[in-house]
């Protein structure tokens, strides 16, 4: 029998980040490939409904910056949970984000586009 | 213009549906309905249950989940998503992204290689966002359900096999 799963979340801003690019929203063509590479990999995936609303001081700027969210949560196993940093990792360049907020079990987390292959 | 049995994706991509067998002209139905029903794609209705029916319909057939992604249904699928997503003003339908993002990935980490090897990714699905050729449309998802639902009704579909399960 498999061991508890855990609860994973994280939040997708729907607009690109406006200091690393123009904050405009994302090409649809982004979405699909999300979904693709989640049902893929993760054999899905729940997408909350709405949109997650909320605002944080932007660290370069010291600004704040309101932004909504697309929320997906994944059922895992805890050793899985890496493969999912990893993950994440590769969205923050893709959809143009500083991190990406994860909540693991409920331990939050933020997860950055860190120079991995350097 | 297409045959009523040709669903025309907003990239311009033609899919025949001759080539659906009846259950999945079924499953064609319920994504139509479910569609109309849920045009709204922050409720998220939509999108989770196209994945999880085509994921399952699929499943059964013994595809493997990458191989129901190339699918004509999961491809009509998602176009119904993106014209819902575009519509609620969430999404856009230029591809401007993608110099800047493969300039990202090569500033970052020096290739596509490594960027897929240091993240999971797929190559192969990073090859195809990065090369697609979506271009803008002016489709809408109200004309994308007409056609679906004449190309259903069409006495002239002789559905066939498509060998996929």
């Amino acid at each position: 029998m498999a061991g508890a799963l855990l609860e994973c979340s994280f939040l997708i801003p729907i607009r690109r980040d406006g200091i690393l690019s123009e904050g405009k929203e994302h090409s649809r063509e982004l979405w699909f490939w999300l979904d693709q590479e989640l049902f893929d990999r993760f054999e899905g995936g729940t997408h909350s409904p709405g949109l997650y609303k909320g605002f944080y001081r932007d660290a370069d700027t010291g600004k704040r910056v309101d932004d909504a969210s697309y929320k997906y949560t994944i059922a895992m196993e805890e050793d899985d949970v890496d493969r999912l940093r990893r993950f994440l990792t590769g969205l923050c360049i893709v959809f143009q984000q500083k991190c990406i907020y994860l909540s693991v079990a409920g331990r939050v987390e933020f997860i950055e586009a860190r120079h991995a292959g350097r | 213009m297409p045959a009523v049995s040709v669903y025309q994706c907003s990239d311009g991509r033609e899919w025949n549906l001759h080539v659906l067998d009846d259950e999945e002209r079924e499953v064609l139905a319920e994504l139509k309905a479910c569609a109309e029903a849920n045009p709204d794609p922050t409720t998220a209705a939509y999108r989770n249950f196209y994945i999880k029916r085509l994921g399952s319909f699929y499943r059964q057939r013994g595809l493997t989940r990458r191989d129901t992604t190339k699918t004509p249904l999961w491809v009509i699928a998602q176009d119904l998503y993106g014209l819902m997503l575009v519509e609620a003003g969430i999404a856009r339908d230029d591809t401007d992204f993608r110099s800047e993002l493969d300039a990202d990935i090569h500033e970052q980490f020096g290739s596509r290689e490594a960027f897929c090897q240091a993240t999971g990714l797929s190559k192969e699905r990073l090859s195809e966002l990065l090369s697609g050729s979506i271009s803008s449309c002016e489709c809408s998802l109200s004309g994308a359900l007409a056609r679906i639902d004449n190309a259903l009704r069409s006495d002239t579909c002789s559905p066939v096999r498509s060998g996929s399960g």
